[in-house]
């Protein structure tokens, strides 16, 4: 694949990940964030997550930030509804309870990248996760770019593990819980994007585990 | 989460600049040098102290890659011997719940109400304490600090800090404690006889008989790991008895069990002191004897108190004249449904055991609408037997050597002096409520009166108010009444880790740390002769960026008062809690937390010799996290040492019984009485039905049997109900863990993922309800739903329920719905009504206060 395409991938994944964290609308607005992921997923061949991104941005500019606030302090911080719990180990383990032993694999991936967390959250956050996925793509960015096929090879693997083990499984049950959880609006298409995103991801990432070891890990073609 | 930087949200190098792609900036993520893989690392045990009940265990817990795997009981304690009981693993849940409280947040939504979205949003520590800061000052600067409010829940004893000296250097008298919730009314039992204030030590290791007495020490109380380890000892060495309404998890190992009908317990211990004395099979080492040696105690009959010759105690005779003689066990019987000669046999078992007995005193038998009594003559029995102070019996506990709290006078201005005297929210001390801690009228604090207090702005209004560790809009009974009140507070911060049913009144919510895990304090406590002082240790870092309550906020608010010219607060932080150590004064509220802690508990470990554990230094300390003292000597009180008097400026102080002695005839109780009477220009019999006890006369002064109250009469509400608690809370703080769920059949006659009435099959067959029906319960005040539970472990007309589920908030698993304000199961404390134990401020919840009726839904 090419490196471009690599890049925007990673640039997806970071994007996506900040739109975990606190809305800040005029923020949003001044950096495009809705116009830049959209433009990114179309370039990338990703039409269905770019009407997302879309439906996005018009969300965003219709509400007010007070509105967001409320909403994503109900979806992912609480205090009471908690609506979809931003963190992999709810739904990989099902016990309703943090720092399971899927957190702990994915903090040991972290660190295998020379990565430690430096914000007061869960491991398994999805914030973190994408941003990881950021940084695992723009390490086989910078490996191709500098010629080196075999770190490139060896980041697009742990992005292939990573996103198959501990991302994957729980996108759909998490973005299915945060439609659930508000009445429309930006995170209920904050959700569809980001379901729409990693779904062909791994669906390649799988595909490409199928037919053993092809040159490319993303060289399986369309968008879904 | 905030963004932290706007280069988060650029798009990395453009397409055709690939080939100085470079690394990308980490927005959430450091780098971290190489070190061992996760799951290498050996782990450690941790040293901190588990708070899920008042045992208070010092614990360790098994930290591996920063992750709390395991816990059990710390190593050196002479308390616990190393093991914890069920609540110790399941605050692991508590710790890695995904709904505890992230960050600050405020309420965007101005209106207040079950039901109503407060639409909290995250806010920074900034803006927390600037507006939290601003809204004091402005009591302040009106006039009127009296109007802020401290309302303490479950606490270290850095308590002082937050709880006492912040509200005084405020200059309001509002700190008001979570106490009167917990048994009050048993301290006041354990106080008019023996003249202790305080929850006994039970030497069961060496008991010969037990009488368990309205509680299950294996599941609640203050000793339940040591109690779980001893309890077959004790059924093999001794004789178990107990007093229960319920069959809980100790009456079924015992060998008797008295399934006394709710609130008669004053009936009972009074016909087993009557076939004591009646029998002369007192403990005479300690009660004395009659000087010829005769027993003159027959059925009915008055004796000559001039007769009797005591020995450690006081007015034996009287107390026999005046409610015992005709407490016969056929009477009753009659009135605790306890068969006569269960009486007779227990009272004899007991006193050829003595003076080996334990009598074990639990809230069952005192938190009553006409309780106070009840726990003065259960207690009672501890000194006919001799067990006070003895080998097996009953024990005060050792001093702890800590330090006191530095005195706020200096940093205390003139308003502040002049309103901090104001008289508290709670009403304590007025006529109808003695509250008559150690012997002084309004000694004691009346929590569940603050609704009262707060919606008839009586004395005045509150204005803003801080809870913390608390959740009295769940956990009081009559919890409506806490709802309606906090609705009425304009400004409310709540200091918690869950967002609970007080948290959805709240204005500004602030993370508050899991205590076990992640706060640095200290707490003492006492069992199996020894005290203890134990360190709670942040073991992880926190999850989130939680705070210390007790020390931070301090800080914090006091940092924030000072910027807006009231130093006085952060002044009197820094000035009076130096490092012990270097002298060197606090500059953040980390620092100082540690800096207090030290500063309490440093003569256990700076060299000086004060008994018990020899530890060197506060490093020491810190890896032990704890002391132990030497085991307290048995028979210290004897020789008239139940009371003191001292004499300080000519005026005479006594603390303890005003007589020295063991107390049957409470002249301590007589003088608090006159003295709250005389308050109040009215008789002590006015006072006493005033507090809606039924005692005349004399009677007042003695351990007596009151007829409970009832709400509700017997023909519409022909159950009663009986509230007991789970071994699987951890007060009311575990419910969202989804353990407590799926264990919920530990306790006696429960099923999991159940909330469960227990009913007799005999009633629920006259109701037509089977096992597992749906079924909704109403008092007076409400109605709850939950599941009958068909069982014996209930008598006839009476039915239970463990405290815990029904709340409506608290998290995901604990509630059922809380947008709609839908519970899970249903919350006693919403069944119970409102009602108090008068002479000591006590909230009731036990003697069987609330009639219900029982329909399938």
């Amino acid at each position: 694949m090419p490196t471009d395409t690599i890049i925007r991938q990673g640039d997806c994944c970071k994007l996506l990940a900040a739109c975990f964290y606190e809305p800040e609308k005029d923020l949003f607005i001044q950096e495009r964030l809705c116009d830049n992921l959209a433009d990114l997923l179309t370039e990338n061949r990703n039409p269905g997550a770019a009407r997302a991104a879309l439906t996005m941005r018009s969300h965003l500019l219709a509400t007010d930030e007070e509105t967001l606030l409320v909403e994503h302090a109900g979806l992912f911080i609480g205090p009471f509804e908690l609506a979809a719990p931003p963190y992999g180990s709810v739904y990989l383990e099902g016990k309703r309870m943090l720092m399971g032993d899927s957190t702990m694999a994915v903090r040991k991936l972290y660190r295998a990248a020379g990565l430690a967390p430096d914000v007061a959250e869960a491991p398994d956050h999805i914030a973190l996760e994408l941003e990881f996925m950021h940084f695992l793509y723009m390490g086989e960015a910078e490996a191709a770019a500098k010629g080196d096929r075999d770190e490139a090879v060896a980041y697009a693997a742990t992005q292939a593990h990573f996103l198959l083990n501990y991302l994957a499984p729980w996108v759909p049950q998490f973005c299915n819980a945060i439609r659930n959880g508000t009445a429309g609006g930006f995170y209920s298409s904050l959700a569809d994007c980001l379901e729409k995103f990693i779904a062909p991801l791994a669906h390649r990432h799988r595909m490409t585990d199928a037919t053993s070891k092809t040159e490319d890990p993303h060289a399986c073609g369309a968008a879904v | 989460m905030k963004i932290k930087r706007r280069d988060f949200l650029k798009l990395s190098v453009a397409a055709g600049a690939a080939a100085t792609v470079g690394k990308p900036a980490l927005h959430a993520f450091a780098e971290e040098a190489k070190k061992a893989e996760v799951g290498e690392l050996p782990g450690e045990w941790k040293p901190s102290t588990c708070q899920g009940c008042t045992t208070w265990c010092p614990v360790e817990v098994f930290v591996q890659d920063g992750r709390a795997v395991k816990v059990r009981g710390n190593r050196h304690s002479k308390q616990n011997d190393g093991f914890v009981c069920p609540r110790g693993h399941l605050s692991l849940q508590q710790l890695y719940d995904p709904d505890r409280i992230k960050t600050p947040m405020k309420r965007t939504n101005p209106k207040k109400g079950r039901g109503v979205d407060p639409k909290f949003v995250p806010i920074s520590w900034d803006e927390a304490f600037n507006t939290i800061a601003d809204k004091v000052m402005e009591l302040r600067k009106a006039g009127e600090p009296e109007k802020y409010l401290l309302l303490r829940g479950r606490y270290t004893y850095m308590r002082d800090l937050l709880y006492d000296a912040t509200t005084k250097i405020i200059g309001s008298p509002n700190n008001i404690s979570h106490s009167a919730i917990c048994a009050e009314a048993e301290n006041f039992g354990a106080y008019y006889t023996e003249g202790m204030w305080g929850y006994r030590d039970y030497d069961i290791s060496n008991s010969k008989y037990l009488l368990v007495w309205g509680c299950d020490p294996v599941s609640s109380n203050r000793m339940i790991p040591a109690t779980i380890k001893r309890l077959g000892d004790v059924l093999d060495n001794a004789t178990v008895a107990v007093a229960d309404p319920k069959l809980n998890n100790t009456a079924a190992k015992a060998q008797e069990w008295m399934p006394l009908l709710p609130g008669t317990d004053g009936a009972l211990a009074l016909a087993i002191a009557h076939v004591i004395l009646a029998e002369g099979l007192w403990f005479k080492e300690f009660v004395g004897d009659f000087k010829d040696g005769k027993n003159l105690f027959k059925v009915g009959e008055t004796v000559d108190e001039a007769a009797f010759e005591e020995k450690e105690t006081h007015g034996v005779v009287r107390w026999w004249n005046i409610a015992v003689k005709d407490m016969t066990p056929a009477k009753a019987a009659e009135i605790t449904k306890v068969p006569a000669e269960q009486i007779e046999r227990v009272a004899r078992g007991m006193a050829k055991a003595a003076p080996n007995v334990a009598v074990w005193m639990g809230p069952g038998a005192a938190m009553q609408v006409r309780g106070g009594y009840a726990a003065m003559a259960v207690n009672a029995l501890n000194g006919l037997v001799g067990g006070v102070d003895n080998v097996g019996g009953t024990l005060p506990s050792n001093k702890v050597p800590t330090s006191k709290m530095p005195k706020v006078d200096a940093y205390q201005d003139e308003l502040a002096k002049k309103q901090a005297k104001m008289k508290k929210i709670d009403q304590r001390g007025t006529k109808a409520i003695p509250a008559l801690n150690a012997g002084k009228s309004g000694g004691g604090v009346v929590t569940n009166n603050v609704p009262t207090g707060i919606l008839n702005a009586d004395p005045y209004e509150i204005k803003v108010a801080v809870g913390y560790m608390n959740n009295f809009a769940f956990s009081c009974s009559g919890a409506e009444r806490w709802e309606k009140a906090m609705e009425k507070i304009p400004f409310f911060v709540h200091i918690t880790t869950n967002a609970a049913e007080m948290t959805h009144y709240a204005d500004i919510v602030l993370p508050g740390a899991i205590s076990k895990y992640e706060k640095l304090a200290w707490v003492k406590q006492k069992q199996n002769r020894y005290a203890q002082c134990t360190l709670l240790q942040p073991v992880v870092k926190p999850m989130w960026d939680a705070i210390n309550d007790e020390t931070e906020f301090p800080w914090m608010l006091g940092e924030k008062l000072a910027e807006r010219g009231f130093p006085n607060l952060i002044d009197y932080l820094k000035k009076e809690f130096k490092d012990p150590e270097t002298g060197k004064e606090a500059t953040n509220s980390k620092e100082f937390t540690e800096y207090a802690v030290k500063f309490y508990t440093q003569e256990m470990w700076n060299g000086k010799d004060v008994g018990g554990d020899k530890i060197n230094g506060w490093a020491e300390f810190r890896k032990r996290g704890m002391w132990n003292s030497d085991p307290q000597p048995y028979k210290k009180r004897w020789g008239g040492k139940f009371g003191k008097d001292e004499e300080k400026d000519g005026k005479v102080t006594t603390t303890g019984t005003v007589s020295h002695k063991f107390e049957f005839y409470s002249e301590t109780l007589k003088k608090a009485l006159a003295g709250h009477a005389e308050k109040h220009k009215a008789t002590v019999d006015e006072i006493l039905e005033a507090c809606n006890y039924t005692a005349r006369g004399e009677l007042a002064f003695v351990p007596h049997y009151e007829p409970p109250f009832r709400h509700g009469d017997a023909k519409e509400y022909p159950f009663t109900f009986i509230d007991y608690k789970s071994r699987l809370n951890r007060e009311g703080r575990s419910q969202n863990a989804p353990w407590y769920y799926e264990f919920k059949h530990c306790d006696p006659g429960d099923v999991g993922h159940q909330d469960s009435l227990q009913i007799n099959p005999v009633d629920a067959d006259k109701l037509g309800i089977k096992d597992g029906d749906p079924i909704r319960v109403t008092s007076v005040v409400a109605s709850i739903e939950c599941v009958a539970r068909l069982w014996e472990g209930v008598r006839p007309g009476t039915v239970a329920k463990a405290f815990g589920q029904g709340h409506w908030a608290y998290g995901r698993t604990a509630a059922k719905d809380y947008a709609k304000g839908v519970p899970r199961g249903g919350n006693n404390n919403t069944l119970m009504p409102f009602d108090i134990e008068r002479l000591s401020g006590a909230n009731v919840r036990n003697g069987g206060f609330t009639g219900v009726k029982i329909e399938r839904i």
